[in-house]
């Protein structure tokens, strides 16, 4: 891996290792006790619907984020992870924040920001959802240690939406953003 | 994905009768494994045999986390020590199931 963005994974193979994780990640038993709701293009874009409950909300209470995980880089690299609009599945800067998250004292390392513009690809204004398990993360100006990078083989689309999960459970998920 | 179940043998010797299940998920890789814990053993222990059912070795930013009464909980040292008993009937944990949660890269909020 490079210090200087992700590279493009032949499709075929991006397509075959996304759609062997998305059937890994349909027989995971989190699916069913978290109330994740998985839907695969059938090509390399994998949304997943989450429940995200805030310390004050009743048990049967929940608010439903959309996150988009586009695995053309997969899984040589993480999945591209953005928080989406849930019937147009995309983001449009400055217009769709009310899809994000906000999030307070998470323990361990994550940024949602709402229009990131430090990415390697000059001019690039986007959401970035930035921990070393999202795509984003290595295309901007982020270096983990080696003992956190993304791991071909170790790593899959449970390790990124499982992580994104917990941000959104009592007590760091405080309601939408904007 | 593989669900690893062990079962100790020598409940007696481990702390008299009874034994609980406690469920683990190693959230880097998603794998799963289910320790069946008699009631003298500590947390700390359960979740040593948790590691090693997993194939995994714990890493000092390794967090071991719950659904506690009042949302995700971490495992602390005074948890850790706890006896299995002590640890069920209490009630501390809602599902009995923990997350083995490793520190990825990034900036902390």
């Amino acid at each position: 891996m490079s210090n200087v963005g992700t590279a493009p994974v032949a499709r075929a193979l991006a397509r075959a290792a996304t759609g062997r994780d998305v059937e890994r990640l349909l027989v995971h038993p989190d699916v069913k006790r978290c109330g994740w709701t998985v839907v695969y293009d059938g090509d390399v874009v994998v949304t997943v619907t989450l429940p995200a409950r805030r310390a004050d909300y009743a048990l049967d209470r929940s608010d439903l984020f959309v996150l988009a995980l586009n695995c053309d880089s997969y899984d040589s690299w993480p999945p591209e992870t953005k928080f989406v609009e849930p019937t147009t599945r995309s983001y449009v800067v400055g217009k769709d924040i009310n899809v994000l998250p906000s999030i307070t004292n998470f323990p361990q390392p994550l940024g949602i920001h709402p229009a990131f513009n430090n990415f390697h690809e000059r001019g690039r204004i986007d959401q970035l959802v930035c921990f070393s398990f999202t795509r984003g993360y290595y295309d901007s100006s982020h270096q983990p240690q080696p003992h956190e990078r993304w791991v071909q083989g170790r790593h899959w689309l449970y390790s990124t939406v499982r992580y994104l999960y917990r941000a959104l459970q009592p007590p760091y998920y405080q309601g939408r953003l904007g | 994905m593989t669900n690893k179940v062990k079962e100790k043998p020598d409940r007696e010797k481990d702390g008299g009768e009874g034994h609980h299940a406690f469920g683990f998920t190693y959230d880097d890789t998603g794998e799963t494994a289910e320790v069946n814990a008699p009631n003298g053993w500590t947390m700390q222990r359960v979740i040593d045999e948790a590691y090693e059912d997993l194939g995994e070795t714990a890493k000092p930013d390794d967090r071991v986390e719950f659904t506690g009464a009042q949302g995700t909980a971490v495992m602390t040292p005074e948890l850790r020590a706890m006896k299995v008993k002590d640890f069920v009937q209490r009630g501390i944990s809602t599902e009995n199931q923990f997350h083995i949660v490793s520190k990825p890269g990034g900036a902390t909020s």
